[in-house]
């Protein structure tokens, strides 16, 4: 057996294999150099034996744990907050699309001609398909006559509660002095109004959306609670 | 042994998805099981308990975020050391400490020695601490918590080859420590011979 034997054979005691320990005894008895790396083994040994091994210090654990549980609560909230935002995108997108594909105000959806430039593209009397616009402008003026309407009723009932005025008007004379000429027609007043109110309509309507976007989901719980 | 380690994986199987589903007493009993060895590891790695108490508990908080990652058909140990092996080589490279050999020390001081174990253990120590990052885990997860060679493989993400020799070579370099500092008597032959020591188990 040579050095490079020994100092193998000895690896593999370290190793905890078996590794023929009569031989090594018998190099080692002439062979100063791996007796000492003999010794030193021995030596490494024994300090390791000796070592204690380090305590964890008291309430580790329960650190850890609190630990743990709070960062876990704390990354669901978080995955909530992503999802809540990611689904609004997802609304918010979809409607972008929708408005894309149904066409802006003043722009028809453009029809690929599919027939050849010597024939006719369109037949003039095939109705057109139904534009958001068209919807929307529908859908307008039905509010704004089912308003009128109700603005009608609503002066017809109140004019039975106001008392009768008596056919006889003071003559014109008697009524205070005559009042100023308007500087504008009342038409022109209302549609200054409405211009400087329509800024605060739209942080109001915003307002509202905010609110509604906000509010809970009502569950069936909550509604057989009302 | 094979049947062993099936059941051993299926236990840790069983306790992950309970600390998925965020079962306080799963989570407990996990840092309970591993607690003890992280901890050890990181005193012997960073050389210092205060750090050692702080990177034990960044361990199991990247445990418990990884435990979705974890492949349920291996051991779940070698898994959690090699987290703390990465969080230690991550903290020394952050602080650029060097281990502290008296903080270290403490953990002996309350066994006092009748011979020179004190100062063999100082040196022994002063050994592991000036062998390179790679040689020094090894060295600690074989000698000091008894890891078999293929969970230190699966630790550190290299072949059982490459483990076995880098903790050949760690060991070489600190045969050399002891040799040097005196610590290794230039015992007679004779008088091995003569006592008959037995060979030292390790």
């Amino acid at each position: 057996m040579n050095c490079d034997d020994c100092r193998q054979r000895l690896q593999m005691h370290l190793d905890g294999e078996e590794c023929g320990a009569d031989h090594v005894e018998a190099h080692l008895a002439h062979c100063p150099e791996c007796r000492a790396m003999d010794g030193a083994a021995r030596r490494l040994l024994a300090g390791l034996l000796s070592t204690p091994a380090p305590t964890p210090p008291g309430g580790l654990t329960e650190r850890v744990v609190a630990a743990a549980l709070a960062d876990r609560r704390q990354r669901l909230r978080w995955r909530r907050r992503v999802a809540f935002v990611a689904g609004g995108l997802a609304v918010a997108a979809s409607l972008l699309l929708t408005v894309l594909l149904t066409g802006s105000p003043g722009r028809s959806p453009k029809v690929v001609d599919l027939t050849g430039p010597g024939t006719s593209t369109r037949n003039q009397d095939e109705p057109s398909p139904p534009s958001l616009n068209d919807n929307m402008a529908e859908a307008t003026s039905a509010v704004a006559s089912l308003a009128r309407k109700t603005a009608d009723e609503t002066v017809s009932n109140g004019q039975l509660l106001v008392p009768s005025v008596p056919l006889g008007m003071p003559a014109e004379e008697a009524l205070a002095p005559p009042l100023d000429p308007p500087a504008q027609s009342l038409r022109q007043a209302g549609q200054g109004v409405a211009t400087g109110l329509e800024p605060v309509a739209t942080s109001a309507r915003r307002a509202f959306d905010l609110f509604l976007r906000d509010m809970p989901p009502v569950t069936p719980e909550a509604k057989s609670g009302l | 042994m094979l049947q062993h380690n099936k059941d051993c994986n299926k236990d840790d199987a069983a306790l992950v998805r309970r600390c998925l589903r965020g079962d306080a007493e799963a989570v407990r009993a996990l840092v309970e099981r591993f607690q003890a060895e992280v901890y050890g590891l990181c005193v012997r790695l960073l050389g210092h308990r205060h750090d050692a108490e702080d990177v034990s508990q960044e361990v199991f908080l990247r445990v418990f975020r990884s435990l979705r990652r974890w492949d349920s058909s291996r051991p779940l140990r070698p898994w959690v050391m090699g987290i703390a092996v990465n969080r230690c080589r991550t903290w020394v490279s952050q602080r650029a400490r060097r281990p502290e050999l008296a903080n270290y020390l403490q953990d002996t001081a309350a066994a006092p020695a009748p011979d020179d174990s004190t100062e063999l253990l100082a040196e022994i120590r002063a050994a592991v601490a000036a062998l390179r990052p790679d040689y020094r885990t090894v060295f600690v997860l074989f000698h000091e918590h008894g890891h078999p060679y293929d969970e230190i493989a699966l630790a550190l993400g290299r072949p059982v080859g490459t483990i076995k020799t880098w903790l050949h070579r760690a060991r070489l370099e600190v045969f050399d420590h002891l040799k040097r500092r005196g610590m290794v008597a230039d015992e007679p032959l004779i008088d091995r011979v003569s006592s008959g020591t037995p060979p030292t188990e390790g």
